[in-house]
């Protein structure tokens, strides 16, 4: 969980820092955006939760419809 | 608006596509449990069915020299559906990235590196991609030349070396299986290694090519791709034969046959950095591609500030993706093809023909009338 949270950590240290001192609004967005996702994932993989995969799902819900080899 | 301000030459992007491809050797398997002995026909038919989808991204590089993907369909398709669509293909560039980056932690762990966690090896791929993302589509394909050249060098000679264990037979009954599994084994090789070419259409405005040359580099890319796998697959059949599909990775297993006396053994090991190789390569490139693809939906023209929190995400998303190797290769036979062409065959098919109706991309002097209606 440290290692993560350092890693992280030295990822906004290294581009978002930057970002805020041009006020690339758009920049700190996107930026923040994929950010928080990639932790959140992190976090959720680290403390053992399931995240569901995208993939299963929609092959789960292409099954149903009765698409697939 | 103009992202990254390198661009590349004609032979570099040839050789890219080419290495894209090859990088696929690894998925061959894909479709040899499939259609066995006869999977490399199936690879040769869907190679030429997939020429008109190479001509279709062709086409459309040729139609939007300057303008990605993500410019053509926003103005193909008007700003906000243009967007949306841009958006699903951001995940779909992420989500082959991620898959790839999953596929090389197995393939290294498996032969190389035992011992090591997934996730290490999948950091250290990632920071090493990052460097060439944050310096651009330059250092992106830098290498691409000196891999393809690389790859061929090294597959020739295992080739030779295992051509006295080659068994003719193997090949045999040509057109046994049932028709379903071809149509299955054509589709796979289409939307698999073929049809993920469409990511080239992020990077074509990035490239010194005129019209003719665009269809020549885009072809004898594509063409030295398939020979690679073609190369891969042929003696995996004429070795293995009936026992090709018990083997997770069978051309590991044909190279290991391979013994000249002490000083000649265990040539499997240099399949595996090729492959190593070549599928960093593939995963640098569908980096930059999400990079780059998310910087443009933002409209960010520092683009270089997202490489490592893409980076981040590529790496937590992959391990969300399958939980084995099994059912990674159960998806990518039985559900991927489809959930692959609307983004590689059908929006691509689609926006070339609502952009030939709207007569796309507009002139500036036509801009300039509409204004003035």
């Amino acid at each position: 969980m440290v290692l993560i949270l350092t890693g992280f950590t030295l990822i906004a240290l290294i581009d978002l820092i930057p970002l805020i001192r041009q006020h690339a609004k758009s920049g700190i967005a996107a930026f923040s955006i994929v950010f928080i996702t990639a932790l959140t994932l992190a976090i959720l993989q680290i403390n053992k939760v399931e995240v569901p995969s995208v993939l299963i799902l929609l092959g789960d819900a292409l099954k149903a419809l009765g698409i697939s080899y | 608006m103009r992202i990254d301000k390198g661009q590349i030459s004609g032979t570099q992007f040839m050789f890219s596509v080419a290495c894209f491809i090859q990088a696929s050797a690894l998925l061959a398997t894909f479709i040899s449990t499939v259609t066995l002995q006869d999977s490399w026909l199936v690879l040769l038919f869907g190679a030429v069915l997939c020429l008109p989808l190479i001509w279709l991204y062709r086409t459309l590089m040729v139609m939007f020299p300057d303008q990605n993907l993500l410019q053509i369909l926003v103005e193909v398709y008007g700003p906000v559906v243009g967007k949306v669509i841009g958006v699903a293909y951001i995940w779909f560039f992420f989500t082959l990235a991620s898959l790839n980056l999953t596929d090389l932690g197995n393939f290294t762990k498996l032969t190389i590196m035992q011992e090591t966690p997934n996730m290490v090896l999948a950091l250290m791929c990632v920071l090493v991609s990052a460097f060439a993302v944050r310096n651009g589509i330059k250092l992106v394909t830098r290498y691409s030349t000196l891999f393809a050249v690389i790859t061929f060098i090294l597959l020739s000679i295992g080739i030779i070396l295992i051509l006295n264990q080659i068994k003719l037979e193997n090949f045999l009954p040509m057109f046994d299986q049932p028709f379903g599994k071809y149509v299955q084994g054509i589709h796979i090789i289409s939307t698999i290694p073929f049809g993920e070419l469409v990511v080239f259409l992020m990077i074509h405005p990035y490239v010194k090519l005129s019209r003719r040359n665009t269809t020549k580099y885009l072809l004898l890319g594509f063409g030295l791709g398939v020979i690679t796998i073609l190369g891969v697959l042929l003696p995996n059949i004429g070795v293995l034969g009936n026992l090709l599909d018990i083997f997770t990775l069978p051309t590991l297993v044909i190279l290991r046959l391979v013994n000249l006396g002490m000083a000649l053994s265990r040539m499997e090991i240099i399949f595996a950095v090729i492959l190593v190789m070549l599928l960093f390569f593939k995963i640098t490139l569908l980096y930059y591609v999400s990079v780059l693809a998310t910087a443009q939906l933002f409209k960010v023209k520092a683009y270089r500030h997202l490489a490592l929190a893409a980076g981040a995400l590529i790496i937590a998303y992959g391990f969300t993706l399958y939980p084995s190797l099994v059912e990674h290769a159960a998806s990518a036979q039985e559900i991927t093809p489809f959930l692959w062409t609307p983004f590689e065959i059908l929006i691509p098919l689609l926006t070339f023909c609502i952009a030939k109706l709207r007569k796309l991309p507009k002139t500036s002097k036509e801009m300039a009338k509409e204004q003035e209606v």
